[in-house]
């Protein structure tokens, strides 16, 4: 299989990863201030969204919809994206993961970098 | 080729086609985002059909179990009649058959259960005072009766619950509307660890939900929480003491943030704020079933907590007794 999204297991992969990857960020302190816990249940979908897009999945995400969702974030720079991606491969090596397509989807992440800090 | 109708108008939905893009192009509106199955915002829910699995993948259970599903995945196999979520119309005139209070200021009222309404223990109905007022309220009791049970918390000022309180009279009508809500048990849980936790009439829905899991046998171990400023506050402690000792798998913790000089030998209450006590008992929420009911803030906290200390956010079920804006 060449499809990196089918190769890790597609969307059972994404409900297994959001969980983790969710839990993750709340208890992370350089980035949790910037994610809202009133509605859990749409935030797990947005960050499914998310992690559709980065494992390469189908997804109607654009660069101008990373830009729209982030432009009112104020004070967010790269360590905010490096936390982020870095956040991704600790719950990616949990799931076990080859370390080769941990380095494609952080590539992935890495190329919304500049829309994500509207820049 | 098959047919949806949707707010009594019938559309084809052509091959390869799904039912929001169906709809969609009809001009009918309905939310949606991302069309890929992930944000869930275009939530539908059959009242007539079953829409095909593909549709609910990554729903939560008490979702699926109510037909729902997304309508940007959904290619369907049979005619199906859908509507947005939440959205039941029909409201049902009910009697007042009983009101008793419970403490200080909770008071129980049952109403009766109209023909054919039926509804899962622990879902929500919103009642209607007159056609200008309604407030939503939980089922406390099980469908297997004649009854409708809700608790209510009388606030001194309050539209409705002072209304219902003190002014509607026994055999009064009133009508109500639903049922809704995703908060309620499942079978498949049946060996899954419950822990409910209610603050004040939060208790109403887990309550039920209670009722619902022993009448199916549940096997697995069942904690119900229920907190309140002072023993004072509580209610109902006969019934849920008597339930924990006659069921093995059944315990019951009264909180209180003060025990306020109470003194009762059959009740043993915990002290302290409910989002520590309760992970005082439990620190690892890994793999149980979570229900939270009441106070919207509360609620907040505690699913927060729930889920970083493990629990999945697919089993954590949650009612947040919002106030009503007018
Ligand atoms: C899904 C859902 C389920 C619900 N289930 C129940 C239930 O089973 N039992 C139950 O008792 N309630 C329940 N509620 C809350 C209920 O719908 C009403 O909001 C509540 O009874 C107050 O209505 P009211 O007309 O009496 O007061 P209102 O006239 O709306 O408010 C009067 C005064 O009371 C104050 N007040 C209202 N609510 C609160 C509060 N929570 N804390 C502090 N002050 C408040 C207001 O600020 C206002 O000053 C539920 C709400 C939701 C959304």
């Amino acid at each position: 299989m060449s499809n990196l999204y089918e190769r890790i297991g597609g969307d059972a992969a994404v409900n297994a990863a959001v969980n983790i990857f969710y839990r993750k960020v709340l208890s992370d302190d350089r980035v949790n201030a910037y994610f809202d816990i009133v509605d859990m249940d749409a935030q797990i979908a947005k960050q499914k969204g998310f992690l559709t897009m980065v494992f390469g999945g189908p997804n109607h995400y654009s660069g101008k919809d990373m830009r729209e969702g982030h432009k009112h974030l104020t004070g967010l720079n790269d360590s905010h994206v490096d936390a982020i991606i870095e956040l991704l491969g600790e719950t990616l090596q949990e799931l076990g993961v080859a370390e080769s397509d941990i380095g494609e989807i952080a590539n992935i992440a890495n190329s919304v970098r500049d829309d994500v800090l509207n820049r | 080729m098959t047919q949806i109708n949707f707010k009594n108008q019938r559309y084809t939905v052509t091959a390869n086609n799904d039912v929001l893009t169906t709809l969609l192009d009809a001009g009918e509106k309905i939310p949606f985002s991302c069309r890929t199955g992930s944000c869930q915002n275009c939530l539908m829910k059959a009242t007539q059909g079953t829409p095909p699995e593909t549709a609910q993948v990554g729903l939560k259970d008490t979702l699926k179990a109510q037909s729902y599903f997304l309508a940007c995945q959904c290619y369907p196999q049979e005619n199906l009649e859908i509507d947005l979520p939440n959205t039941i119309d029909t409201r049902y005139k009910s009697r007042v058959l009983e009101k008793q209070w419970l403490s200080d200021d909770v008071i129980q009222i049952k109403l009766a259960r109209p023909k054919n309404f039926n509804f899962r223990a622990g879902q929500y109905l919103t009642l209607w005072k007159d056609e200008h007022l309604a407030r939503r309220y939980s089922i406390a009791n099980l469908p297997d009766s004649n009854e409708l049970e809700f608790h209510i918390r009388v606030f001194p000022q309050g539209q409705f619950s002072s209304w219902a309180a003190y002014e509607t009279l026994e055999n009064n009508f009133l009508e109500i509307q639903g049922p809704i809500g995703d908060c309620f048990y499942l079978e498949d849980a049946i060996d899954a660890d419950l822990v409910l936790i209610g603050t004040g009439t939060g208790l109403a829905p887990l309550q039920g939900i209670l009722s619902d899991a022993l009448k199916a046998g549940h096997r697995g171990r069942i904690d119900l929480f229920h907190a309140g400023l002072n023993p004072h506050s509580l209610y109902n402690t006969d019934l849920l003491t008597k339930y924990a000792s006659e069921y093995d798998n059944v315990f019951y913790h009264p909180c209180v943030l003060d025990k306020a000089g109470v003194v009762d030998s059959r009740v043993e209450y915990l002290e302290g704020d409910i989002s520590d006590v309760v992970f005082e008992k439990f620190p690892s929420m890994v793999g149980k079933k979570v229900y939270l009911c009441g106070d919207p803030n509360l609620v907040k906290k505690l699913k927060t907590k729930t889920f970083l200390l493990g629990a999945n956010s697919q089993d954590i079920y949650a009612d947040a007794f919002e106030p009503s804006h007018c």
